[in-house]
């Protein structure tokens, strides 16, 4: 909120593995919906209902509504009346995978220039009308699909939801706002390239998805900006904006059937079709593990330090074990690199929920990023000896203590992070539709809670050893040449666990 | 009101920080701690958030940075949590999902979400750390390294340079009072007995609130409040921010050629002495109206500046704050100017754009009226009230941002009634406003642009001279460099 704030750890990092929004092995769930009713976004059809479920995904099952516009787009409404926001997404399947590394960020770049403007609604009108009412409309992407979202109060929505519609439906796509809109990337895209955090990943991200889709980003690179073109941007438009790569998520104090005849109205005629899209391949890296180092002059006295590596994807059923045990990890990493050596200022460990999913271990702000591996390594030998944290201090001598003593604590807190991550309208679409994306289901991420709870220690030992220890971790350091200078690839090359 | 313009990538607009449309329970403790409770049923969680107020407006040379470090050390243990270890292993107990602590300009805030049915375990857990932390040699020493960790950071960072730069010469009497960091050399100074007249003066509960929010009932936070935080001994408030910032020098104009700046654009900002909240505190009304008057990238005071001729690069990449300050208050406007491969001209359209800028208040203060139409007076109350329904979505976030913020910086009274003086802004409020604190009351300039393109236009380095311009970088941005 306040740029000027200091927070005694990156809130960010520190809560990153908590955020983990969904839960794994729903085994058999296809991306093709057989489901209740025949709705093609519930692929696990009236089961869903008789798995057990918690109180608090039972009760949320009762709050949706669903319909298929009449050229077939799923549209899924929950009711919400715990504030007075409206939120809707359109989901467009193929987010920057979809591209490739000459064409990355063209969905994004296409969705602000519909915002822009429409048939009906020009530049001028939508500013003013979105200010009038303190609301916003945007497109965002991801490596998987992209979102063009309203998000509103109530008293406006009925005059909003038209704008919505009409600049998905009949974009203008002027010259001046597609050139408008491209500067605007490039711009963020140095915004990225300034900040040494976000070079961090930056540079991370180009050696780790090397000859993989993700290397096309979402935000786009230098190149792939510079020969973008308003004909390339209404090409995608031409290609994804069909029935069959679309779905719409709406959350809020809807009335479901007022809201349908409104979206059949307005999106009923876009024409049906759509590309067949499949998922990203998950992510291989054979080899030894690596670091590059990345001169950041600016950075005077500090460093930051990241390394990723392929992990399982949601719908796998080592995701949630490896996300717990990634949570172990950040702790202990916070006990041993910032408590007991004072050697950073944040610390995590983390597994993301992308379709090719990975995880990181990263120290943002740190003075000795050579020195630091020692320590992350110290920290992953208590966790590969099948130890965290402790819950009581006094347990032992050095504070840690064997992972089933403290899994029901972890395992709360990861059901805590669900509720957390739907506390506002928005947040739950993006569940949601990630749900759907991902799973086939929508519903999905209300298992969360159950998949937790199924979590033991042996799965969370296994899935480390499976997917962290041992991997080939690609490491970045990136500071001023003279921090940098003694982080030394040969103390980067393995990430065993093993005691030193 | 606060407002912040930042010059980013994605900048311009001022962000909102609203107040509850309807308000929280409040209630003051005999001790004088002040509870607010805001209940808000979406998710099973409560947040937990204590603040103090102080923070850098409170820093004296002697102390600068030393908020910041004892924010740290509140962490590192106290009477019932010894360790970081013990008081990080409480917090996985309770279920916490999100625990943080943060330093500003004039609050400091600790808080943790959890589950709502924990709650009472919540504030017992941040009673011990408020009232009776335990400072250690060797938990200081380490603290302090991570503290120079961090802030090595933000004095290597553009944004903060660029923000010292300006404050450090508009605030020369105290500007440590701006900085929430201090320099390296206090911070790894520090004493045990600094810490301890620290937590004595200002970590009292007359100087602080328990803000609760999320799946909770108010009856049940008052009582709670009672029971762990009652017997907190009450202490005489401090007084800080006093004597106020003056008003500020004339001719602060800086240029900073950065090396990673953004290519193709030059930003220019200008700053005016505005109200201090306790001070002037109807003043802060007009203001924030003024600024909803002034947001739309379509309205008359954004267009009237992009017709100017002056190359700016687009309406929404304008901003006009006011982030409302107890401490040396201050207007801030910024824009983006393209730049093509000669810089020459840059200080120049700078001034030009400070003329039309001062060229529109003229006119606002005229006939504000006339210049907005009559409706947008409405209008921008409306909106006002709408950023406020907007913020209150999230409990945890508005416990632990708006709620936070206001309560720190203007108090309990100023936020009850927020609305209703907001409400009763007149255009002639506006245009007296306008008149005290803009007309003629000169304003400082900052310019930044990317180094080479500066460094290839020597007549623009020769224009800085001219026009009164000093160049800044890292290495004279700072108070304690000065």
């Amino acid at each position: 909120m306040n740029a000027r704030t200091r927070r005694y750890a990156l809130a960010a990092l520190a809560a990153a593995v908590l955020l983990a929004s969904l839960a794994s092995s729903c085994a058999g769930l296809g991306a093709a919906g057989k489901g209740s009713g025949g709705f093609p976004l519930a692929a696990m059809g009236d089961s869903f209902g008789g798995r057990g479920l918690s109180d608090f995904a039972k009760v949320n099952l009762k709050s949706f509504e669903t319909f298929v516009l009449s050229n077939g787009i799923p549209v899924i409404v929950k009711k919400s009346d715990s504030s007075r926001v409206r939120h809707i997404s359109l989901v467009i399947r193929g987010g920057s995978a979809a591209s490739s590394p000459e064409t990355a960020g063209i969905e994004s770049l296409a969705l602000k220039v519909m915002a822009r403007g429409s048939a009906l609604y020009g530049y001028e009108a939508i500013r003013g009308l979105l200010d009038e009412t303190s609301s916003s409309l945007g497109g965002t992407s991801d490596f998987d699909a992209s979102y063009y979202s309203l998000n509103t109060l109530d008293k406006y929505f009925d005059r909003l939801l038209p704008l919505w519609i009409d600049t998905i439906a009949r974009p203008a796509f002027a010259q001046a706002d597609f050139d408008k809109e491209l500067s605007n990337a490039i711009l963020a895209l140095q915004s990225k390239e300034q900040d040494p955090w976000s070079k961090t990943g930056l540079s991370a991200n180009e050696l780790f998805f090397a000859g993989h889709p993700y290397a096309a980003s979402p935000e786009g690179n230098a190149a792939s900006l510079a020969a973008a073109s308003l004909e390339s941007v209404e090409a995608w438009y031409g290609r994804r904006l069909r029935a069959g790569n679309l779905f719409v998520v709406a959350v809020g104090g809807y009335d479901a059937a007022s809201l349908r005849a409104s979206l059949e109205k307005g999106l009923g005629a876009i024409p049906a079709g759509g590309e067949k899209l499949a998922k990203a391949p998950a992510i291989a890296h054979p080899g030894p593990g690596s670091l590059a180092k990345v001169e950041f002059p600016q950075s005077k006295g500090v460093g930051y330090l990241r390394g990723d590596f392929p992990a399982p994807a949601i719908d796998d059923p080592d995701y949630v074990a490896l996300s717990i045990g990634m949570s172990i990890f950040s702790d202990l990493l916070f006990h041993v690199v910032r408590d007991k050596y004072g050697a950073v200022y944040s610390p995590m460990a983390t597994v993301r929920s992308f379709d090719a999913n990975y995880g990181t271990v990263a120290l943002y702000k740190t003075s000795v990023p050579g020195k630091a591996k020692a320590y992350i390594d110290e920290a992953a030998a208590v966790l590969a000896s099948g130890r965290g944290m402790a819950l009581d201090p006094e347990y032992s001598a050095d504070g840690y203590a064997p992972i089933p003593e403290i899994l029901d604590s972890i395992k709360g807190q990861f059901v805590n992070s669900t509720y957390e991550s739907q506390a506002s309208n928005a947040a739950i679409a993006a569940q949601i539709a990630r749900s759907a994306l991902s799973t086939g289901d929508y519903r999905y991420y209300l298992l969360m809670v159950d998949r937790i709870g199924a979590a033991t220690s042996e799965d969370i030992g296994d899935a480390l050893r499976k997917h962290l220890f041992g991997a080939k971790l690609t490491w970045v350091a990136l500071g001023a040449a003279d921090v940098i200078a003694d982080a030394r690839s040969e103390d980067f090359a393995a990430f065993s666990g093993a005691s030193k | 009101m606060k407002r912040r313009i930042a010059i980013a990538a994605v900048l311009a607009l001022a962000s909102a920080i609203g107040l509850a449309a309807a308000p929280p329970a409040h209630k003051r403790l005999a001790n004088g701690l002040e509870v607010f409770a805001v209940e808000n049923h979406a998710v099973p969680l409560a947040t937990v958030c204590l603040v103090f107020r102080g923070a850098a407006s409170a820093q004296t040379p002697e102390t600068a940075g030393l908020f910041h470090l004892y924010e740290h050390m509140l962490f590192d243990g106290n009477e019932k949590y010894p360790t970081q270890a013990a008081f990080m292993a409480a917090l996985k107990k309770m279920g916490v999902t999100g625990w943080n602590g943060g330093t500003g300009t004039e609050y400091i805030n600790y808080y943790v979400t959890l589950p709502s049915e924990r709650l009472a375990e919540g504030l017992d857990f941040w009673s011990w750390a408020v009232k009776k932390p335990v400072f250690e040699p060797e938990k200081l020493k380490r603290e302090k390294e991570v503290v120079i960790n961090e802030i090595r950071g933000y004095h290597a960072d553009p944004e903060e340079i660029a923000q010292n730069a300006l404050e450090s010469r508009l605030f020369p009497e105290h500007p440590w009072r701006k900085n929430i960091d201090g320099p390296e050399s206090v911070v790894a100074g520090a004493t045990i007995r600094q810490l301890e007249a620290m937590r004595d003066g200002f970590y009292i509960p007359s100087n602080a609130a328990l803000l609760v929010g999320g799946d909770v009932k108010a009856s049940e936070v008052f009582a709670l409040a009672e029971k762990y935080y009652g017997d907190w001994p009450s202490a005489a408030s401090p007084v800080f921010g006093e004597p106020p910032h003056g008003a500020f020098p004339k001719g602060v104009a800086l240029v900073y050629p950065d090396d990673n700046y953004y290519g193709g654009v030059a930003s220019a900002g200008f700053r005016w002495r505005g109200p201090d909240v306790l001070r002037q505190a109807k003043d802060t009304y007009a203001s924030d109206i003024l600024l909803f008057l002034l947001s739309s990238p379509v309205g008359r005071f954004k267009t009237a500046l992009m017709d100017a001729g002056l190359g700016l690069y687009d309406p929404e990449y304008i901003g006009f704050g006011y982030p409302t300050a107890r401490d040396g208050g201050n207007y801030q406007f910024a824009a983006f100017l393209l730049l093509g491969p000669d810089a020459s001209d840059i200080l120049e359209r700078t001034e030009a754009l400070r003329e039309a800028v001062d060229a529109e208040f003229g006119l606002i203060a005229k006939d504000p009226a006339a210049y907005f139409g009559e409706a947008e007076l409405t209008k921008a109350k409306t909106k006002l009230i709408d950023q406020n329904l907007l913020s209150e979505e999230v409990a945890s976030l508005f416990v632990t941002g708006a709620l936070t913020f206001w309560w720190s910086v203007a108090g309990a009274d100023y936020y009850f009634d927020y609305e209703k003086d907001c409400q009763a802004v007149s255009w002639a409020d506006i245009s007296s406003l306008v008149e005290r604190y803009f007309i003629g009351a000169g304003s400082a300039s900052m310019v930044r642009l990317r180094a080479d393109a500066y460094a290839a236009s020597p007549l623009a380095a020769e224009s800085a001279a001219e026009l009164g311009y000093s160049e800044i970088g890292p290495d004279n941005a700072f108070w304690w460099q000065l």
